[in-house]
């Protein structure tokens, strides 16, 4: 995966009020932090970091007041009603330093399960990987061409990549093919019933006190 | 299929009101494609119903519909000519709270097209705004 550059400017100004005004600029705000050095408080244009973003990569060089660093995307906030980022969490890293992240998996190919009657069932759509910052993946294909009605593929049957660790649980299911369940017809009894109220049962000294009561 | 709780506390409960957008369960978590509410309203259950019924006359075999948000919420009514007072009417129907940014229904299986498709019958029995949104990267 390229590595990109990203262009941005220290800020001084922190708190959510001063915070919205920047994104009202069209800037975001952002964090970088790790390897033990000192937090750096930055904000950058928000249709640049959207477009780099689109192109899948993962790692930056982050330039801000003349110095250039490599960084991981760590985090990502948005609003998720207007659809925007909101900030942004950068880690430092090494270039030859390896990195935990997760990675997309992607299925190809039409399944024979599929084909005889199946349903296929993508049960991981992302796995944590440890990899070296300059081969991260943009995804991981997974064939499924040969995967018949009632077999799945786990995570230790993935294929292997150069300089790829999966972390994830090895017997974790990624995708599988099982027969489709036919749902039951509702009895007419289930339409008209009425959820149950729940009661709190009172206690055997509660019981005996209430009973003198009402004598 | 009738959806309400099997059990629950009270059996009827007040209004209230809706503020705020969704600050939870505004992801796409199960599927590929989502269809998230705009605005902030009570879905009840029979809309819900009704569009899951709809989405599954367009859907494919091999496609999963995931229903997000469950009518945990009683409403209850007076009946027609009675009077003012004699406390509170009984429960009529079931609703789900929904505020904006909620995801109401989830599909995986099939492409944008398709989806887009299922989602404009759903969204004809929605009493709210509603829009389809796309499974985000991971990080």
């Amino acid at each position: 995966m390229k590595i990109l550059e990203l262009k941005a400017e220290k800020r001084t100004t922190k708190g959510s009020k001063a915070v919205r005004k920047l994104r009202m600029t069209g800037k975001i705000p952002a964090m970088l932090y790790g390897h033990k050095q000192n937090n750096v408080m930055l904000c950058m244009k928000e249709d640049e970091f959207v477009r780099i973003l689109h192109t899948g990569t993962r790692m930056l060089y982050v330039t801000y007041d003349n110095q250039k660093e490599s960084a991981l995307i760590k985090e990502i906030q948005y609003d998720h009603v207007v659809d925007r980022v909101l900030h942004v969490d950068f880690s430092r890293i090494d270039l030859d330093e390896r990195v935990k992240l997760r990675v997309p998996i992607e299925l190809a190919g039409e399944s024979v399960g599929v084909k005889e009657g199946g349903v296929l069932t993508h049960v991981m759509k992302d796995i944590e990987i440890e990899c070296l910052p300059t081969s991260i993946p943009e995804m991981i294909k997974v064939g499924v061409t040969d995967l018949g009605l009632g077999k799945a593929i786990h995570v230790r049957e993935l294929p292997a990549l150069e300089g790829i660790r999966y972390i994830s649980d090895a017997e974790a299911v990624v995708v599988s093919v099982h027969q489709a369940v036919e749902k039951k017809a509702v009895t007419e009894e289930e339409l008209l019933a009425e959820p149950e109220v729940i009661v709190r049962k009172p206690k055997e000294g509660e019981e005996s006190a209430e009973a003198e009561k009402k004598v | 299929m009738r959806l309400m709780p099997k059990r629950v506390k009270y059996r009827k409960s007040q209004r209230q009101k809706i503020k705020g957008n969704a600050t939870r369960c505004n992801t796409v978590a199960f599927g590929e494609f989502g269809l998230q509410s705009l605005e902030p309203g009570w879905i009840t259950a029979q809309q819900l119903e009704a569009g899951r019924v709809s989405a599954s006359q367009s859907l494919l075999r091999e496609s999963k519909l995931t229903i997000r948000v469950f009518p945990h919420k009683s409403v209850s009514s007076k009946p027609i000519e009675t009077r003012m007072g004699k406390g509170k009417g009984e429960p009529e129907f079931w609703v789900a709270v929904v505020k904006p940014g909620t995801m109401l229904y989830e599909i995986s299986g099939i492409n944008e097209e398709m989806a887009r498709q299922t989602f404009n019958r759903i969204a004809h029995k929605m009493p709210i705004k509603v829009r389809l949104v796309q499974r985000r990267r991971v990080l």
